[in-house]
């Protein structure tokens, strides 16, 4: 993923003090596809909030 | 205010500071006190992120907006997960495994040391001044509200403050964020609870009512750039925003730098990015709430009562009139109100239609006769007369049941220490890694420097406490050092973008750095009208492109290699 968005050892990596872990993990993968889940998921109340109640 | 209300209160801040003492002892160098011995788990260094962004302004201010504006502004928020999960993946894992103290640190690492100090020092430069503001605007509502001298609301933020961030550090302001996290939750829920049951209509209609004013309306989505809340400002303005405050300012950077490892800290920018827009949309919904309790109920002229007192005194005659009109006014948007539920209940569309649009028409004469007022206020007392942010804490100390009042007071209270602690806490940090440990003393001991560090928190937060007292009587300050802020978040988030480039050089850093700063003040300069959210996309646009032509054809830097 790091490589991804530009990002290599010839940058900012090449100078942590340790190997860092980049890019997503499999814990990480399935943190994100819960944050989005739960942003879609408030968007669509706000916007039926709007849509029942906004004439 | 009872005085049982004040002993919650008291309760409250006694736990903070002495929570904090207690926490120096765990603090024995200045690894333990700007970071914690990078030992704190993900959920207590997330709690801390969003503790220290949600500021007392968002408390009383940003509930006050709901009540006016409604829920439009949560649109702000639309880019922050998206932020979150990009810093997650980049910029988190680079900081972390660098083992810096400060983001500006590893800037020199990877650039030189001219671009970390000029980065330092305007972070040093806004968030010196924008800490004595964050102090000043919930002092200035507690010395209209209570009738205090602002020096003494300013001690009694300011005060507390600075003994536990001294003496704790970083340990003492995380676990004080929690606390006020938890505090807040429930105050702003038990809040909606007191409201909901109290609501003379059922909650279909009365939420019917807000609708028809407009304030039940979330999405905008025309791309108009002189508007400050649209769903693409939010969501690009605000993604690039949320990545310079969340990946480049040392107040959150230093929060997530304490977590136990990368996976933790990224884990604890992801608690914001589920949390912080259903957060922000039940601060807003707080603020439609008291508006609707306020449709039943009597509500003030002028809710900043020092203005009140002001105009009655100056001009009584004129006052006294407004108040007669906004009487009649009050009395016909109700009934309207109340004839809109009764039509709903019927069933008839057609009667319930015209219903609201009386509502409609009765609720712009009540905005036109409180807009009278408020310019009446802004003449009297050559003030700004603006009242947002004291509709909410009027609506507390005058309707909410014992007890309750005082944990919301507690609250806001909390919610300030927590914000000026954290700034204390980072503009120590960037003091004394970025320049004291660099340019004056490298070679001194583990115990200098913390015992320099806590000084130095010492004289941020007198300076602080200064400049809130200043900034409080020239009210149009804390808007201006506000936006200031803002005009070179943008640049320094290109900055460290350019920095996880791999063929980009100290020198395009910092001529991109300096043009991005330019453009931004140009474009302020040359067309005020667009909107400051778009600042930071110009800003840190301005400098990747300018930091990469100034790269081309020239070797990696030695330190590279």
């Amino acid at each position: 993923m790091g490589e991804i968005w530009g990002v290599t050892r010839a940058g900012g990596y090449a100078n942590a003090e340790e190997p860092v872990t980049s890019g997503m993990t499999s814990k990480f993968r399935s943190t994100l596809w819960r944050v989005l889940v739960i942003q879609a998921v408030a968007l669509a109340m706000l916007w039926l909030l709007q849509s029942r109640y906004t004439p | 205010m009872h005085w049982i209300n004040w002993v919650i209160v008291a309760v409250y801040l006694l736990i903070v500071v002495v929570d904090g003492l207690r926490r120096t002892r765990g603090t024995k160098d200045i690894e333990g006190y700007f970071l914690a011995n990078r030992s704190l788990p993900w959920w207590a260094v997330g709690l801390s992120v969003m503790a220290t962004q949600l500021s007392a302004v968002t408390l009383i201010g940003t509930t006050g907006q709901g009540a006016t504006d409604g829920l439009r502004f949560v649109q702000f928020y639309f880019g922050l997960p998206i932020a979150m999960v990009i810093l997650g993946v980049t910029l988190v894992p680079f900081l972390h495994g660098a083992k810096v103290y400060t983001a500006y640190e590893y800037l020199e690492r990877r650039f030189d040391a001219k671009t970390r100090s000029l980065t330092s020092f305007l972070f040093l430069l806004s968030r010196g001044m924008s800490c004595g503001t964050i102090i000043a605007a919930p002092a200035v509502v507690f010395s209209a509200i209570f009738g205090w001298d602002i020096r003494w609301s300013v001690a009694l933020i300011g005060g507390p403050t600075v003994v536990y961030t001294m003496l704790g550090g970083v340990q003492a302001v995380a676990w004080a964020d929690v606390k006020q996290m938890v505090l807040v939750v429930a105050a702003l829920s038990a809040i909606v609870v007191v409201l909901v049951v109290n609501m003379p209509v059922p909650m279909d209609d009365a939420f019917r009512i807000a609708g028809a004013t407009g304030r039940l309306r979330v999405f905008d989505f025309s791309f108009d750039l002189t508007k400050t809340y649209t769903f693409w400002s939010g969501i690009l303005g605000g993604t690039f925003l949320m990545l310079s405050y969340f990946g480049t300012d040392q107040s959150q950077v230093q929060r997530y730098l304490a977590a136990k490892s990368v996976d933790e800290a990224r884990s604890s920018l992801l608690m914001s990015a589920y949390w912080k827009i259903p957060l922000q949309a039940l601060v807003l919904l707080v603020g439609v709430l008291v508006f609707l309790f306020y449709l039943f109920q009597p509500a003030p002229l002028l809710f900043n009562p020092a203005h009140e007192a002001a105009v009655r005194a100056a001009e009584p005659a004129v006052y006294t009139a407004l108040e007669s009109r906004y009487a009649v006014a009050i009395v016909q948007r109700q009934t309207a109100a109340r004839a809109t539920a009764d039509a709903r209940r019927m069933g008839d569309a057609s009667a319930t239609a015209s219903q609201l649009a009386q509502f409609r028409a009765r609720d712009a004469e009540v905005g036109t006769v409180r807009t009278e007022a408020l310019a009446e206020a802004a003449r009297v007392t050559g003030q700004s007369s603006r009242d947002v942010n004291y509709i909410i804490p009027r609506f507390v100390l005058g309707h909410l049941p014992l007890g309750l009042a005082g944990l919301f007071l507690a609250a806001v209270l909390g919610a300030a220490l927590s914000s000026v602690a954290a700034e204390l806490n980072s503009l120590s940090t960037v003091s004394v890694i970025d320049f004291y440990r660099r340019w004056v003393k490298p070679e001194a001991s583990d115990a200098h420097f913390l015992n320099v560090s806590k000084i130095s928190t010492g004289i941020w937060g007198i300076f602080a406490c200064f400049v809130a007292a200043k900034a409080a009587t020239l009210g149009s300050l804390i808007e201006v050092v506000n936006r200031f802020g803002s005009f070179f978040y943008g640049s320094i988030l290109g900055v460290f973008l350019l920095a996880m480039i791999a063929r980009t050089r100290a020198l395009g850093a910092f001529v991109g750095l300096l043009a991005g700063m330019t453009v931004v003040g140009s474009v302020s300069y040359l067309a005020p009208s667009v909107a400051f959210l778009w600042y930071n996309v110009i800003g840190a646009v301005t400098v990747v492109v300018v930091g990469m032509l100034f790269s081309l054809g020239k070797a990696p830097d030695t330190r590279l290699s």
